[in-house]
């Protein structure tokens, strides 16, 4: 299951990643990188995660302050920070004066993947068995379109 | 209003210059920004040197009821170099903060 849901996870968060003038992306959990699309080498993305929860601890060293949020401006680009429960997104983009409308689909990512996350970190025991019970797809024919099955369709009632 | 209830912190604004923060607010405000504004820059800065992005020209932190920004006026992101900067005790749009810090430099 933890097999095709990661897919899911991968897609949606690419698909915020064509969201506005976003560059790049990171989800995090804790402080261990989930899936990481930030256009940088692995120790660099590393280093971002252990410094963005350092901050974090920094604020919330002196009593109850619990940051949720940072956002930095350099030449070319912006680091937002989000944070939600165990859970960290990090966005690069370019145009300042989207970082509200990328603040707001960040958190709603967040909120919808709950599930895929979970079962990203913790895979059950039956993911490994369906992997191994699927079946592989058959050759293309030869005009290059599936096989077809040589019996008639099978239907499946619903309520067997 | 009951005595529970709690005013939230109105919008305060300060002006960073040669490396000093200053404000109508009063010094314990004063204090309290200068606290934030070094904690949030430093770790800009960290956060640059992690993604070879060089030093931060704006950085805002935001909780659920208090937002903290600043911002360098022009191209500056040294210490020294003059900027301003806002807390408010709510979580406003951020980029309408920044909007709020960048319109002091007129």
């Amino acid at each position: 299951m933890a097999a095709s849901i990661t897919p899911s996870l991968r897609s949606a968060l690419e698909r915020l990643k064509h969201a506005g003038s976003v560059n790049g992306m990171l989800l995090c959990w804790r402080r261990q990188i989930l899936i990481n699309l930030l256009p940088f080498e692995e120790f660099r993305s590393e280093r971002l995660l252990q410094s963005v929860h350092d901050a974090r601890a920094h604020f919330a060293s002196g009593g109850d302050r619990d940051v949720a949020t940072f956002w930095f401006g350099y030449e070319g680009v912006f680091v937002l920070a989000l944070f939600q429960g165990e859970h960290l997104l990090i966005t690069l983009h370019t145009h300042a004066s989207e970082v509200d409308f990328l603040r707001r689909v960040g958190l709603t990512f967040l909120d919808d993947t709950q599930l895929l996350v979970q079962a990203l970190l913790q895979p059950s025991p039956d993911d490994e068995t369906s992997r191994d019970e699927t079946q592989p797809l058959g050759e293309p024919g030869v005009d290059g379109l599936p096989p077809q099955s040589s019996g008639p369709t099978k239907v499946i009632p619903r309520h067997a | 209003m009951s005595d529970s209830e709690v005013l939230p912190l109105p919008l305060q604004l300060f002006t960073l210059k040669d490396g000093h923060v200053a404000s109508d607010s009063g010094q314990e405000a004063v204090n309290n920004y200068a606290a934030d504004f070094q904690g949030l820059r430093h770790f800009g800065l960290k956060i640059g040197e992690c993604l070879e992005l060089g030093p931060p020209w704006c950085g805002t932190l935001q909780e659920e009821d208090f937002t903290l920004n600043f911002a360098y006026f022009d191209a500056g992101t040294d210490a020294q170099d003059p900027g301003a900067g806002a807390l408010i005790g709510e979580r406003i749009p951020l980029f309408e903060l920044l909007t709020r810090v960048n319109s002091m430099e007129a």
